[in-house]
């Protein structure tokens, strides 16, 4: 992983973990069958703790963020690639990689509209530790009416910007930790990081 | 709720009466005060005031904050809008980004009230409008347009504006992109803009905020040559508002011919539902919950079928039917045989007009001797119980009293018991218990302390209450609520969750289900009309005839795709062009983790388990399969109601 200078506590793009997304009329479908009721139990920019279950051993732990109604991103570790196993369940969605961490093992090879491996338009992950993210996040980014950042609950997530540059703000767990994860544009990545560097240090 | 009433010595303005809501300011002496006997009264204080003659233009400068109120002083007049931000102006009101960003053709007050410039920065937000119809598509009329029309050398909005940002260093156009009040133009279905006269009436008035400081442009348009301004333009009065003042967004609606004005209010529990969410709607002239922030209507909906859920239902409208004829005059207004609702009773049924047409629908409770209390959607429907009443020569009084009762709703299966230790119920109802309350059964008491009518009723397929309160205690309940059932996981629930399970369970909703053209028999609630047990009550000759084959007949379509068809869509027999039916209402289930949908189809079609197509996009690019079953797919048994 990526680990700036500027303090040890900013992680920008683990590589031990993916964003996945996923959308299209049977998204929704896709989500529950995938991770169960929970899927449709979350509202848009919710999320929930969730177990892969085609991976039953080892278990395969992952974050469900639920974007609209039918449109879904997981973050699950690397090593999962999950349009292959979306792929097999023939259903009316796309899915891609979103964040910037490069699949391990067959990526691309699922039935999927848009399953492709090139980088563009994908996004980078931020990660700050949850006691620091509550206290400074809400001061750093500002949402429109809906939004909320004071407080913004665990397993929430908010569409915001800092400085001006867009960002989605998700509060969740990871392997049972707290954190706040800034999902960005690449280019806007280093502003970001400097951002928050400067406030960490 | 304070009811200010606008004299004028126009007679222009008799019409201009304003309900305003509670929370309105009363204007104070120095307010009303206004050199023009032909405008309403200021709203607050102002700054700055400017009469715009028939058929010319000015510009103006506001500061950030303060208010702009653009008033129709004879109706039936546009005012185009214009505004510039930056110093040199370069910042400009821009229609399209407004359109994009709020989703809507027109902003309107609430959420989506702001119209934006090209750098997507609001300008102006709209805070209070009471007519409803503007445009935001046209240009300011143009020089070309009358030209082109016959009338070369007319004047018009664009070439007005050009002389009046003249001396503010702004460049001429041959057409402003402005933002044009009360121009009344709609996009129909073949995408034709259609104008026709404005609907503003004198006084109609549409009040901004500036967000940035501005240099603005007003017109009263020049435009005699088509309906748009009546044939006659007129002045149109711009009053600017100390940017301290604070005034509550609102939309004017008019109920009937012969109603006042009426701005949207708060209930007495939105101040409490503020605290949880900014994304409140107008419903029925009152400001309404959609969702609710970090929740959503997933969530809440989840909440509701698996634990227990608290909404506003304060839009709902009650009457008070007392006098010895009150029996009667239900008997002959309302669908249901009511006689033999014992006191703490309660039924669902219909207002309805001679032709069997839905005038509205609600409940009617039984609460004493000689006292019944109609509760339903329609300020209008106090003044048809009353002429009923006085055709039929009856004894009876009937009143709004919806100021003095406003109402959540609590459902879900632990609703009773999250609700029970907190309840005590008076005597003279026939059950001392919230647990002996059935289904339709309501009595008085207390909730905490605070009076209240509880009303096991709902309107969401689930065990559930109604609390009727005085609005003063509007707050305390909803605390006390709010709070006991923390431990049962209680949610609010906002309408777009409760949207969701009214379909679920086959409940209507007015104007999406029926209007006063529809049959009880169409929208499915043919149980309602008391056929076999009234001889006589409206709309029992038309609906007799209608019993025999009504024209269209309600079912529930399971779909066989996730897609959902949210209302609109036609049904068709499979493979065949024409249709039987259309789609009224449709939400993807979560329950049933399938598509559904209330539809109204030929009743040839209607038989449970034929399967018919239903039309996405156009009708013809996707036809998606669907089950004809039961109006309330959810429990059709209203098992979970009547536990």
């Amino acid at each position: 992983m990526t680990v700036l200078n500027l303090s040890q506590h900013l992680i920008v793009n683990p590589q031990d973990r993916v964003l996945w997304d996923f959308a299209g009329i049977d998204g929704q479908w896709v989500a529950r069958h995938l991770f169960g009721d929970i899927a449709v139990q979350i509202a848009p920019f919710q999320s929930a703790s969730v177990v892969l279950p085609e991976r039953p051993s080892p278990e395969v732990c992952g974050s469900l963020l639920r974007l609209c109604e039918a449109n879904y991103r997981v973050e699950l570790p690397a090593a999962i690639d999950l349009s292959r196993i979306v792929g097999m369940l023939k259903a009316k969605v796309w899915i891609k990689v979103s964040s910037l961490t490069p699949v391990k093992g067959s990526a691309g090879s699922a039935r999927s509209l848009e399953a492709q491996p090139d980088a563009k338009g994908r996004m980078a992950m931020l990660i700050v530790p949850d006691e620091w993210g509550c206290t400074h996040i809400p001061r750093l980014a500002t949402t429109k009416p809906l939004y909320s950042l004071h407080p913004l609950p665990l397993e929430r997530a908010a569409p915001a910007r800092i400085d001006d540059k867009a960002v989605l703000i998700w509060r969740h767990q990871w392997n049972g930790k707290s954190c706040f994860q800034i999902q960005t544009a690449e280019k806007d990545k280093e502003a970001i990081a400097t951002i928050l560097g400067d406030r960490l240090d | 709720m304070a009811s200010t009433s606008h004299s004028s010595t126009s007679s222009a303005l008799d019409s201009f009466e304003v309900v305003a809501p509670p929370s309105t300011p009363e204007f104070s002496s120095e307010h009303r005060s206004s050199p023009y006997s032909d405008l309403p009264l200021p709203l607050g204080r102002v700054v700055a005031e400017y009469r715009i003659e028939a058929a010319t233009a000015i510009a103006y400068s506001v500061k950030a904050g303060q208010y702009i109120q653009i008033i129709d002083v004879a109706g039936s007049q546009c005012s185009d809008f214009l505004a510039f931000a930056g110093e040199d102006h370069e910042e400009e009101l821009d229609g399209t980004v407004t359109r994009t960003l709020n989703g809507v053709a027109v902003p309107q007050a609430g959420l989506h009230g702001k119209y934006f410039s090209q750098t997507m920065t609001p300008l102006v937000e709209v805070i209070q409008d009471t007519c409803g119809r503007h445009d935001s598509f046209m240009l300011a009329c143009t020089d070309r347009y009358y030209e082109d029309a016959g009338y070369p050398g007319h004047a018009s909005c664009s070439a007005n504006f050009n002389v009046a940002l003249a001396p503010y260093g702004i460049a001429p156009r041959l057409g402003w992109p402005a933002v044009n009040f009360f121009f009344n133009t709609a996009v129909d279905e073949t995408g034709a803009i259609a104008s026709g006269e404005a609907w503003s009436r004198p006084g109609d008035y549409v009040l901004l905020r500036a967000h940035q400081d501005l240099l603005c442009g007003s017109s009263a348009c020049p435009d005699d040559i088509d309906p748009a301004n009546g044939w006659h333009p007129t002045p149109i009065h711009i009053r600017i508002y100390d940017a301290a003042e604070s005034f509550p967004k609102a939309i004017g609606r008019r109920a009937g011919l012969d109603f006042p004005l009426r701005l949207t209010q708060d209930s007495a529990f939105t101040p409490s539902i503020r605290k949880l969410t900014q994304y409140l709607a107008e419903y029925n002239s009152f400001w309404v919950p959609q969702s609710f922030t970090h929740s959503g209507d997933h969530a809440e909906y989840w909440a509701l079928r698996q634990r227990v859920a608290l909404m506003d239902l304060s839009a709902l409208r009650k009457f008070e039917v007392t006098g010895t004829d009150a029996l009667e005059l239900l008997q002959w207004a309302f669908s249901r045989n009511v006689e033999k609702l014992v006191v703490g009773q309660s039924a669902y049924g219909c207002l309805l007009n001679p032709h069997g047409g839905i005038i509205d629908d609600g409940l009617v409770f039984h609460l004493g001797d000689d006292h019944y209390r109609y509760v339903g959607n329609c300020d209008t429907d106090e003044g048809w119980l009353r002429r009923v009443a006085a055709e039929h020569k009856l004894n009876v009084s009937v009143e709004n009293v919806s100021d003095r009762h406003h109402n959540v709703a609590l459902q879900g299966p632990l609703s009773r018991e999250m609700l029970a230790p907190l309840v005590e119920l008076d005597d003279g109802f026939g059950f001392t218990s919230l647990d002996e309350m059935k289904y339709f059964r309501c009595a008085t008491g207390q909730v905490s302390g605070i009076p209240a009518l509880i009303s096991r009723t709902g309107y969401t397929g689930e065990l559930g209450f109604e609390l009727f309160v005085h609005p003063d205690h509007g707050t305390a309940l909803w605390d006390v609520l709010m709070q006991a059932g923390q431990p049962y996981g209680i949610s609010p629930l906002g309408m777009l969750a409760l949207d969701r399970a009214r379909i679920e369970a086959g409940l209507l909703m007015s104007g999406r289900e029926f209007d006063d053209l529809t049959s009880p028999y169409q929208a499915g609630i043919g149980w309602t009309v008391a056929m076999k047990t009234k001889e006589e009550f409206i709309g029992r000759a038309a609906l007799e005839q209608l019993q025999r084959r009504s024209p269209r007949v309600a079912v529930g379509l399971t779909l066989e795709s996730n897609e959902v068809a949210c209302g609109g869509q036609c049904v068709h027999p499979i493979g065949e062009h024409w249709r039987v039916g259309q789609v009224t209402s449709g939400t993807f289930s979560p329950i049933l983790n399938r598509s559904i949908a209330m539809a109204q189809v030929a009743p040839e079609y209607a038989e449970p388990g034929t399967i018919l197509e239903v039309g996405f996009m156009d009708g013809l690019k996707r036809r998606i399969r669907a089950t004809v079953g039961p109006l309330s797919p959810y429990d059709p048994t209203k098992s979970r109601a009547r536990s």
